[in-house]
Order: C-alpha cells, then structure tokens, then sequence
C-alpha cells in the first residue's frame, strides 16, 4: 500500500469528514453553525493537502546523511593540511554567483579588501605571493542560498526574515530567528534548533551548518566577506556572532 | 512544533473559535461564517512570512480562489439589495 504522509492523512479525513457532514448538518439538523464548522473543516483539510504537496522529497533522517557526507570530505582535507583558520564567507558578487567560503591556506590571510571576484576554482590565489593561495569551498550556506529569491537586504528585519525563510520555512531547521548589527557585528540567534551539534574539526573552520547557512545569508545581504567570530549553543538557541569585514 | 504544524492548528484554533462566537451571537447565514474564515485565512497566512516559497505560491492560489468566493457573495448580495429596490 502506497505511504501516505501524515499532512495527506489529515487532509483527506478532514475533506472527507466535512464534506459528508456538511449535507446532514444542512438538511437534517439545520444548523447553520454546525455546517459553518463542517466546511472549516473542508478548508482545513484542503489546506493540509497543499502543505503536503509542498514538502520537500528528502526525509530529515537522508538529509542529515547527505550533509555528512558532503562534509566529511572537506573535513578530511582540512585535517590533512592542518588548517584551522577561520573561513572567510564572501558574498555572490565575489565568487562565481553564490556565496562561498574562503579558507586561506597560507600564513597570510587574504585582504578583503584587495579581493577581486574569484574564478569558480576550488583552489584560487588571493595575492602575488606564493603561499598566497586559498581554498573556495561550498556550504551549506552556499547550497541553501537558492532558497531565497533576489537579495536577501542589509537591514536587521531584511535579514531576519531572509534567514527565517531558509531556516525555519524552507529546511525546518529552526522554529525562529532574530538578528541584530552593532558596530561590524552581526548577531543571529536560531531558536530551537532541530540539528544535533558535534565538535568537528570543519565546523571550527566553516561553522556548524546553521552557523554556515547565517554567514552566506549575511555576507549575501550585506555584499561584504562575513568571518564567523564564535558560536555557541545555549538551552533553547543557537547564538551566531559573525564579524563583517569591510 | 514545525511551521507547518503551528500553521494548521493556529488556523483551526481561529476557525472554531469564530464558530463558536458566531453561533452565540445568533448567527444564521452560511455567508458570514465564509466571510471570516476567508478573512482569518488570508491574514494568518500573510503573518506566516517564512513559509516555503512553494507553499506560499500554493497557499496563495487557494486564497485567490477563497477571495472569488467572498466577491461572489458580495455580488450575490448586491444583486439582491438592488432588485430589492
């Protein structure tokens, strides 16, 4: 028997349930109040059947495997060049159409300011120098940057909606977000957030995947390089603290 | 509780709770109680601003679709007041 998930359950019992008790509520009973309720419930149901229409095809469970599986491969590069400096998420403007995070390999860290849009390499030179050399990765801030149509906007409200359309509407990764900007510094706290958090050797150079998604959202938004400072995990949120770079 | 989920039951919430105060204002018109789950579904749904973009574009369709039946009434009543006269 074909699977039916459970918004698609829902939805057809409620269509089915009002739409055969409308008739009775109606004619036989003659409650205009009872039928009012049965075609809420009609409306409820057809509702619940387009949410389900607009679910996304990958199960959370493969999705969180996936993501691992994407990572593990740069972690292991990562691990094997010893590198542990902080990724540099440069916006759209800067790479090849879609925020991207710069790790520099060399002593050196790149200037922002002296970057110029970078060809889409993974392996890309920031300078004259010969261990002026860095690695343009993709994130997850990167894969979910297509969520959102035009520019995200560089406003606290602009961003906090952009990133609440990603997080919370689009991965249902978070049940809110709230963002706000002083001096260079933009903080994002994800509220409740539904990701296991490990201590990776790649998240203490990328972020974590929320605190990836919030950097490529922001650099995006701002059209600057965006560094994440720290991130740390309280009892119901995820705290971003991220560093514009001018 | 996921988006999703907060959605259905703050709309179901709304729908039986108009029902209610409705019917104990005496409220016998179809019409009416279509009025306000229209209205309480178009406004609970533009609150909703981080929902899926394709949710958003089939929510919006269902809701177009509502609002044509809420102008259908409107019509149907102003027919009606105008032969009345």
């Amino acid at each position: 028997m074909r699977h039916l998930h459970a918004y698609a359950r829902l939805g057809a019992a409620l269509v089915a349930g009002g739409a055969l008790c409308a008739p009775f509520f109606y004619f036989v009973a003659a409650s205009p109040a009872l039928t009012a309720l049965a075609l809420s419930a009609v409306l409820l149901g057809v509702i619940a059947l387009l949410l389900e229409k607009s679910l996304p095809q990958v199960p959370p469970q493969a999705a969180q495997l996936l993501l691992k599986a994407g990572l593990d491969n740069l972690a292991g590069l990562l691990e094997e060049l010893g590198v542990r400096t902080k990724a540099l998420y440069l916006p759209s403007r800067l790479t090849s159409g879609k925020p991207m995070a710069l790790i520099p390999l060399g002593s050196h860290p790149p200037s922002p300011a002296a970057l110029r849009p970078l060809p889409g390499r993974m392996l890309v030179e920031t300078g004259p120098g010969p261990d002026e050399v860095a690695l343009l990765v993709s994130t997850p801030g990167t894969t979910v940057r297509p969520l959102l149509e035009g520019s995200p906007g560089s406003s606290s409200s602009e961003l906090e909606t952009a990133l609440a359309r990603v997080l919370v509407g689009g991965l249902d990764l978070a049940q809110g977000v709230l963002v706000s900007q002083e001096d260079g510094r933009v903080t994002v706290e994800a509220e409740r957030v539904r990701l296991e958090w490990e201590d990776l050797w790649v998240y203490q150079v990328i972020g974590s995947p929320v605190a990836s998604v919030a950097a490529a959202v922001v650099a995006d938004g701002l059209d600057r390089p965006v560094r994440i400072l720290d991130e740390h995990r309280t009892d119901r949120s995820l705290v971003v603290h991220l560093q514009v770079v001018p | 509780m996921t988006l999703y989920n907060r959605y259905l039951v703050i709309l179901a919430s709304l729908f039986s709770l108009s029902t209610v105060v409705l019917a104990a204002y005496g409220v016998n018109r179809l019409d009416a109680y279509f009025t306000v789950y229209v209205l309480e579904y178009m406004v609970t749904t533009l609150l909703f601003v981080s929902l899926d973009p394709r949710a958003r574009r089939l929510l919006d369709t269902a809701g177009y679709v509502l609002f044509a039946g809420f102008l259908i009434i409107v019509a149907v009543k102003v027919y009606a007041i105008l032969r009345g006269t």
